[in-house]
């Protein structure tokens, strides 16, 4: 059956004016000239679309993990707003926000486990419960991936994690259950995109399977330039599915046998041509991939009128403003220069 | 405009400098740029002695968040600037004294405000607070914790400590967490990790939340008119001192922009030169000025006497074309021996506005909103908006539209026999169209006319004979635009002889412009890339040239693009009106000629001066001109 999601034009229209409040470059620039986070948080209070969330927040004291907690909470709550605006939420692609979300909390889970740390609690997004398929105060006290097995055991997660094992130290493989966590997410997204008309799947499908083919770039880029890695371990964790990069020509990236080989075989590709088109410093690969990641998910929004493609890349460049927002506040708490932040920002 | 040269001894230049700081029409410049190099004169280089007193006179404006206003200062006598000084320092001082008790006051205020904040969030706790924080064996924190982590408290349901919330509110709960002395640390941790506000309640806090809030009101009440009590003993200092700071403000401010003006005086040795421009209306009074003083002479001169100065340009208009000085002013005054084109922006502009918002009341209205902004505001677009409002209003008459009503008029017309009026758009869009693309033409044509005679006149013939806006240019667009009239008329013009002579040669002196003008100034032309360079660069720019003839043309369809969409906008707001009940007419009809107004003004405003700046001026005008700025005390307290 084809779902009819074109009607929802008010969705649309509502997510470009919520887009058209999000933060300018001289936005960044004025975050980023700060001294401390009392002074980013209060000026996101009075200066931004965050401001609501932030009203009754005392700046002069505000930690910042509460900063960061809440300003990922408004992004979610924004999520809502934008769902329930004409009821579009019932549907199932529009449970990837929530099941992204479980995927990070049970990543998060891991890594608590495999660092034997019991202070997962803090850093729960609490405010997803309520939407959760588990509860994140149980899930929190897990101490071991066995329990975590048995905890998962009425969730669709236990079926995607249920053949790995901990070692003897109690330790998983974290990569492996990332790759099959986010493969699982992917596919349910394809899966819930299915139904739509063809033009409308496959613009989603078309940002997702570029995201995926340029989160393997960095990937593989950050194995191969820090950690000398081989072909064949970069294959391990690579998300199993390609857009414009042919498996071919993933392998042939990932063989490259320095960074400098793999960002020239990378200026080769589709993507290559594009940064060089950008006029980027080739070198930045990183920086080239998010960049590009970004210049999708803006276009995808400018030009689509399909509210399911606006609201994933509208969640997706919300996400980035985000991330950006996350690099001030470290910039600023470590006492990098205003224009060496600016330089990491995605903008 | 006369060029102005003054001399005289050094000891008369403070009176000469007052005189030409007061006279309000000489335009000064630098002296020593311009005065004979081999004849010895240098500059003043002096530190301006008012610095000091404008400096203290701007920190007692700021503490008192004073702004001063130019007053006139002829009654004081005394002018000892030192006396002065130490009036200001001593009231600086007496300000700087009262702001910082008002200070203390506003954050014990604050201390007080916030308490009473705090135990607001302890409602019906009936136990003294100090005694809480007083017990032994259990630590009380008192403070506020995030929606976000109060959910998160059952995960430490196995935990030693109870917290009790009082009130929420927003995001936060407020509240006491109470833990063992034993477990304080681990506790404390706890609640850090979940960002606990934790606020430490003032030893002036006594008793239950009710005796407590009681006494903080009174204390609140009793600061609260301390704090009161010092805003008003600063603000009577202030009121008392303020006519007086004025003047003295005044007095030192033309004394250091006086002063100022020594830069720009030539010295050498007991001798001074000033040089700079009057209007030529103003010599004779200028020149009187300077009666008295015997040892200063002062020589008018030509105003291009020195060949290395543009002399300044003040724009004489009339009554009707003086607001429009405006544009042109921000596009560029004319040169000295320019054309001053406001005149022509004038007439055009209020021509071209005038036919695209053609409604006799949205233009009458628009008249009358002009004519406040002038009143009430002094803003410089509104008698322009009178002007054009006035224009609309004619059109609209010949339109036929009152706000919109476009069969108002019909019976009037009938009346007086005049059967071509109203002139109905709607009924009309073609000759609409075709009439906006001959005034354009029009204008374009005059345009390129006063371009040739300002060419001839400033001997740049490239441009005046061979150029685009040029004689070349005029016949050859004068030639298509008459063989494309005829032609529609049933005349046959392009003969083998005119296209040869009216479009095949002006394009040759285009193409050759250059060599052209050097022959006609008996100079040899040397092409600068070589001959291949001459013709790839001279084919494309004639070709530009031809483009830019098509294009410029049809820019003007924009005029009658706006006359259409105007009718079309009060079309919409007709048919609306017609869709809502009576009662409701009169509000929809009022918005929407609002509306229109409001959107069709700005278009159209724009829309004019676009076509001013693009198709009129560029033709003919350069801009390139030094305004005339008359030396004048500038009571602005920001000094250099």
């Amino acid at each position: 059956m084809r779902i009819n999601n074109r009607r929802h034009n008010a969705t649309v229209a509502k997510i470009r004016a919520m887009y058209g409040k999000r933060l300018s470059a001289e936005d960044y620039a004025q975050l980023a000239s700060y001294d401390s986070v009392s002074e980013i948080a209060e000026y996101l209070k009075k200066n931004t679309h965050y401001g609501k969330t932030l009203a009754s927040v005392d700046t002069v004291m505000i930690h910042r993990g509460l900063l960061e907690s809440l300003l990922r909470r408004h992004n979610f709550e924004t999520y809502f707003r934008i769902t329930d605006f004409e009821n579009i939420g019932r549907t199932e692609f529009y449970n990837h926000m929530i099941i992204e979300a479980e995927v990070d909390v049970i990543l998060s889970c891991l890594r608590y486990i495999n660092a034997k740390s019991d202070s997962q609690i803090t850093e729960l997004p609490i405010y997803i419960n309520r939407y959760a398929s588990f509860d994140l105060i149980e899930i929190a006290k897990i101490r071991s991936f066995d329990e975590l097995l048995v905890f998962l055991k009425k969730t669709p997660y236990y079926d995607v994690l249920k053949d790995e094992r901990a070692d003897a130290n109690g330790r998983v493989d974290f990569s492996v259950c990332e790759i099959k966590l986010r493969t699982y997410l992917i596919g349910r997204i394809e899966k819930a995109v299915s139904g739509y008309g063809r033009k409308e799947a496959d613009s989603i499908n078309s940002m997702i399977l570029t995201d995926v083919d340029l989160i393997n770039v960095i990937n593989a880029y950050r194995m191969t330039a820090f950690f000398g890695e081989n072909e064949e371990e970069i294959e391990k964790i690579m998300l199993p599915f390609s857009g414009r990069l042919s498996a071919a020509k993933q392998r042939e990236i990932y063989s490259a046998p320095d960074e400098a080989e793999f960002i020239r075989r990378f200026s080769k590709t589709y993507y290559g041509r594009l940064v060089e088109e950008m006029g980027c410093n080739m070198n930045d690969l990183e920086r080239n991939a998010n960049l590009l990641r970004l210049k999708y998910a803006k276009l995808a929004l400018k030009t689509s009128s399909s509210a399911a493609v606006s609201v994933y890349s509208f969640m997706y460049l919300r996400g980035i403003e985000l991330r950006n927002i996350i690099s001030i506040i470290e910039g600023v708490r470590y006492g990098v220069p205003s224009k060496e932040i600016e330089e990491l920002l995605v903008i | 405009m006369e060029f102005v040269n003054i001399a005289g001894l050094t000891s008369e230049l403070d009176p000469v400098l007052d005189i030409l700081s007061e006279c309000g029409c000489f335009h000064m410049e630098p002296a020593s740029n311009h005065s004979s190099s081999d004849g010895g004169y240098g500059t003043l280089k002096e530190e301006n002695p008012y610095v000091s007193i404008l400096r203290l006179l701007g920190e007692i404006s700021s503490a008192a968040k004073i702004k001063y206003e130019g007053a006139d200062y002829s009654d004081i006598e005394n002018t000892d600037m030192r006396k002065h000084e130490r009036h200001l320092n001593a009231l600086k001082n007496r300000l700087n004294g009262l702001i910082a008790d008002r200070k203390a006051a506003e954050e014990k205020l604050k201390a007080y405000e916030k308490a009473l904040e705090q135990v607001n969030h302890l409602t019906g706790l009936d136990i003294d607070m100090q005694k809480i924080f007083s017990c032994e064996y259990i630590k009380v924190r008192f403070g506020r914790l995030p929606a976000d982590s109060y959910e998160k408290l059952p995960y430490y349901e196995d935990k030693l400590f109870y917290f009790t919330p009082f009130t929420q509110e927003e995001e936060y709960y407020w509240g006491f967490f109470f833990t063992p002395v034993s477990c304080a640390a681990e506790t404390d941790e706890i609640f850090d990790s979940l960002y606990f506000e934790r606020m430490r309640i003032a030893d002036f806090v006594h008793g239950n939340t009710e005796d407590a809030l009681t006494e903080l009101s009174a204390m609140i009440d009793e600061n609260r008119a301390n704090f009161e009590n010092y805003i008003q003993e600063i603000n009577s200092v202030v009121e008392k001192e303020k006519p007086f700071l004025d003047k003295l403000f005044s007095l030192y401010k033309s004394q250091h922009d006086t002063f100022d003006l020594r830069r720009m005086v030539a010295v050498m040795e007991d001798k001074f030169h000033i040089i700079g421009f009057v209007p030529k209306s103003e010599s004779e009074r200028f020149m009187d000025l300077f009666d008295e003083m015997e040892s200063v002479s002062v020589l008018m001169q030509p105003a291009d006497a020195n060949g290395k100065l543009q002399p300044p340009v003040k724009l004489k208009n009339n009554k009707f074309t003086q607001p429009f000085s405006m544009f042109v002013e921000m596009y560029g005054l004319p040169s000295y021996n320019g054309i001053n084109p406001t005149a022509f922006v004038a007439v055009t502009y209020t021509l071209l506005f005038g036919i695209m918002f053609g409604d006799v009341g949205q233009g009458l209205v628009l008249a009358i909103a002009g004519a406040l902004l002038w009143k009430f505001k002094k803003i410089a677009l509104g008698p322009i908006l009178t002007r054009v409002g006035i224009s609309g209003a004619v059109f609209g008459l010949l339109y036929g539209s009152v706000f919109g009503y476009e069969e108002l008029l019909d019976p009037v017309y009938e009346s007086l026999g005049i059967t071509f009026l109203p002139f109905k758009i709607m009924h009309n869009v073609a000759p609409i169209l075709v009439a906006a693309i001959a005034i354009g033409v029009l204008i374009m044509l005059i345009s390129i006319m006063i371009n040739i005679v300002m060419g001839i006149k400033n001997k740049h013939y490239a441009e005046a004979l061979f150029g685009n806006n040029g004689i070349a240019g005029l016949m050859f667009f004068g030639s298509i635009l008459f063989g494309a009239v005829g032609t529609l008329l049933g005349m046959k013009i392009f003969s083998p002889v005119y296209v040869a002579v009216f479009i095949i040669l002006p394009l040759i002196m285009m193409f050759l412009r250059e060599p052209l003008a050097n022959w006609v100034r008996g100079k040899k032309y040397e092409a600068e890339g070589g001959i291949v360079d001459f013709i790839a660069s001279n084919f494309f720019e004639v070709f530009e040239f031809l483009l830019g003839y098509a294009t410029n043309t049809l820019s003007f369809v924009r005029i009658g693009g706006f006359v259409l969409s105007h009718a079309s906008m009060m079309l919409v707001v007709m048919a609306l009106a017609e869709q809502v009940s009576a009662a409701a007419v009169p509000i929809v009809i009022v918005i929407g000629n609002i509306f229109v107004m409001g959107i069709e003004g700005l278009l159209v405003g724009i829309q004019t001066l676009r076509l001013e700046f693009y198709e009129i001026f560029s033709r003919f005008y350069s801009g390139d001109g030094r305004p005339f700025t008359p030396v004048k005390i500038n009571y602005d307290e920001n000094i250099e």
